[in-house]
């Protein structure tokens, strides 16, 4: 089955709520050759996206939007084993997300990336205060920091977060990534913002990434 | 109507009475211009406030309980508001109900004004139960992704378990592999000594290939030991103020001697006097296996060149040999533990693929770093950063009392069930003069051997039957002919949690087995001397 049926198919599963079979499909996919990036980047994410579509045109309601995330997430992390299997690098990641609950699905795919990179990622859930992000990225002496904003609104939010970072000793050698909506539009953003670059999907946010720590 | 009743008001955004709209109360002082909150009764001013800033900020309030005088007392009333433009509309009856009831009959009089707001806050009604029933789902998702950010959590942990359970299993078997030449080696020297007719020079040279496969098995299981300490994270730096360029003074010449059989030469440039409070035995560890790593894959009349500078927050050790250097898979597995490099020693010295596996993680314990650089076919750099430490406690005073000197030979009571080791302690003391050895197979043995022999030292197996070194010590103590003898304690278990308790317990010295030979002379000279280490 080629990928944009797949996404489909999904589609039409996940609107139904039908999560055993939409989990089924995905899983026996990925069984039968489908590589995970694949499946996270063309079928999970144009099928979320045209979620969020059929939402602003008043098509499906904000229950089924809730439902359609949460099933992808469930499908995501019967996906984790594979997920978490390559080779270590002994490279950190700490992601986080600033914005709506629904939005995280977006950033834990991007950070799922870079696990699949040989990174070791630590996802912090959305809206997780500055300090506990510094603290993390202390912790576990990351060489990276991902942050996710969902809304323009939120973008002083994330300005100030990347501000108390770069002003954290012994952190001055992290490079930060953004994405999100409002880089999509603008990318230009993320330099005023004070990070080191920008990516329009998960792939480009790994390559950019290898690039900034290397 | 006095039993339903209400009101419904025109007001501006502050709360100030604009025009009555409908009155059945007979609200005493209802004129435009006064403030709602002044017409309710004393208590529900401050309810009335906030009442009004809730219609003002959110644009309709609900269920909203406020106290009014009316005639022969106080009612209470449900108040509903929107906010309509830049003004408020405010309805207040008995019963929550009632407002609509009110609605109906102000409908109709047909005032216009209040059909639209009738609309309108059916409208809010809906949207309100709508946001309720959104801000619900934005919660399950909140849950939701708590549960997956753990499930994620899980993998992740429990991938990272999977590979250090391979790592083990991994290691297990290089370790039985490991073992098993060297132990082939020394069976056979040892069946050729029992059977071949060898002149002395054979039997001598059988004989240290034993001693030199025996020195390589005792450095791989100590190895072994201290990553098994080190990764179950039971390390524990006894950190002193040390001086690093003394001891580094030091390792360098013995690296010199070494290095001379193969024409290297050892370049130090050590700032001088530098103290950190680091562990000193741990920290002569990483220094001997990185100079000793960078002599053991440098080519003949090579130079390797050992560097100690003041660091940011610390010190900084840099060595650096001109070998055939690294390559980045190498650099990357460098760390790991039993990781074959692709370069080989150039003397033919062996390696327990263990050693830089344990330094990184005794550098890191001691909350410093390691790096390496290194071009292929232009030797190798590695730059230990280490940071100071303040000092729990001040560092322990020296062993007790000291002993005088004894001028004559020394004797030595011997206490150890095991017949080797009374063997060999006895041929080691014996092979050298000044030592005088009564060993004994118990403690018994050793209250009765006291009757004849009086002993300047007490050396003592920490595990008898029946006895451990502690009990066996006090035993001795109590007869007065061994009760003054300084004791050192020999045992297969020397980690330095277990030596202090032995040291508690009266021994001036812990002695690890096995022993080599002129370590066990010297520690009991020094033991005597009163410098137990």
């Amino acid at each position: 089955m080629d990928l944009e049926n797949l996404a489909q198919q999904y589609l039409e599963l996940v609107l139904a709520g039908r999560r055993q079979l939409a989990s089924t499909l995905i899983l026996k996919a990925v069984e039968e050759g489908t590589p995970v990036k694949a499946v996270y980047l063309d079928v999970f994410q144009p099928a979320l996206r045209e979620v969020g579509r059929l939402w602003e045109e008043n098509r499906i309601s904000i229950a089924q939007e809730h439902l359609a995330t949460a099933v992808t997430q469930l499908v995501m992390s019967q996906l984790y084993p594979r997920v978490f299997s390559s080779e270590r690098r002994g490279l950190a990641l700490v992601a986080t997300c600033l914005g709506g609950e629904l939005h995280e699905v977006g950033v834990r795919m991007v950070a799922d990336f870079f696990e699949m990179g040989g990174w070791d990622t630590y996802y912090l859930g959305a809206n997780t205060p500055d300090e506990a992000v510094v603290a993390e990225l202390q912790r576990v002496n990351a060489a990276l920091l991902g942050v996710s904003v969902t809304i323009s609104s939120h973008l002083a939010r994330a300005a100030s977060l990347i501000k108390r970072v770069r002003a954290q000793r012994g952190l001055e050698r992290l490079k930060i990534l953004v994405g999100g909506l409002p880089f999509l539009a603008a990318p230009e953003l993320s330099g005023e913002l004070g990070a080191d670059g920008t990516a329009v999907d998960a792939a480009g946010a790994v390559a950019r990434g290898e690039e900034l720590v290397r | 109507m006095s039993e339903r009743g209400g009101i419904a008001l025109h007001c501006t955004l502050d709360g100030a009475v604009v025009e009555r709209v409908c009155d059945e109360l007979g609200l005493a002082g209802l004129l435009p211009g006064v403030m709602l909150a002044s017409l309710v009764a004393p208590g529900s001013e401050r309810k009335c406030e906030r009442f009004v800033s809730e219609v003002r900020e959110r644009g309709a309030a609900f269920h909203w309980e406020l106290d009014l005088p009316v005639a022969g007392g106080v009612a209470t009333l449900s108040f509903a508001g929107i906010r309509q433009e830049g003004s408020l509309l405010l309805i207040g009856a008995r019963l929550f109900d009632d407002i609509f009831a009110l609605y109906e009959e102000l409908t109709r009089v047909n005032n216009e004004e209040v059909n639209l707001l009738r609309r309108a806050i059916k409208e809010r009604v809906l949207m309100t139960q709508r946001g309720a029933e959104a801000s619900a789902l934005d919660e399950l998702s909140r849950l939701n992704n708590e549960l997956v950010n753990l499930q994620r959590d899980l993998a992740r942990q429990n991938r990272a378990l999977e590979r250090l359970n391979e790592e083990k299993n991994t290691l297990l078997g290089i370790a039985a592999h490991d073992l098993r030449n060297p132990i082939a080696s020394i069976k056979g020297h040892a069946a050729l000594l029992l059977e071949a007719e060898l002149d002395p020079e054979q039997r001598r040279r059988a004989l240290e290939a034993i001693g030199r496969v025996s020195e390589h098995m005792l450095s791989l299981v100590n190895d072994l030991l201290d990553v098994s300490v080190i990764e179950s994270g039971r390390l524990e730096l006894r950190r002193e103020r040390c001086d690093l360029s003394a001891l580094l003074e030091r390792r360098v010449e013995f690296f010199r001697l070494l290095g001379e059989r193969k024409a290297i030469r050892v370049v130090a440039r050590l700032a001088p006097a530098l103290e950190l409070a680091v562990d000193p035995t741990r920290f002569e560890q990483v220094v001997d296996n990185l100079i000793s790593n960078a002599v053991k894959y440098s080519p003949h009349g090579s130079t390797v060149e050992v560097e100690l500078s003041p660091g940011e927050r610390g010190a900084q050790l840099v060595v650096r040999d001109h070998g055939p250097g690294l390559s980045e898979e190498d650099q990357r597995r460098l760390f790991g533990t039993f990781q074959r490099l692709s370069a080989k020693p150039t003397g033919g010295e062996r390696s327990t693929g263990l050693g830089l596996a344990i330094t990184q993680r005794v550098v890191a314990a001691h909350g410093g770093t390691i790096a390496v650089a290194s071009t292929p076919g232009e030797g190798a750099t590695f730059t230990v950063l280490l940071p100071d430490a303040p000092l729990a406690r001040p560092a322990p005073t020296s062993a007790p009392a000291a002993v005088a000197i004894a001028r004559g030979p020394i004797h030595v009571l011997v206490v150890d069930d095991d017949e080797d080791i009374r063997l060999a302690v006895e041929l080691a003391l014996s092979l050298e003069h000044g030592f005088e050895v009564c060993p004994c197979a118990s403690l018994e043995a050793a209250l009765e051997a006291l009757a004849q022999f009086a002993p300047d030292l007490l050396l003592l197996d920490v595990e008898m039957p029946g006895h451990d070194g502690p009990s066996t010590l006090a035993a001795l103590r109590q007869d007065a002919r061994s009760a003054a003898a300084p004791a050192v304690f020999l045992t297969a278990r020397a980690e330095p949690e277990r030596a202090a308790g032995y040291r508690a317990a009266g021994a001036v010295d812990v002695i690890p087995k096995p022993f080599d030979l002129q370590t066990l002379r010297d520690r009991l000279r020094a033991s005597l001397r009163g410098q137990g280490s």
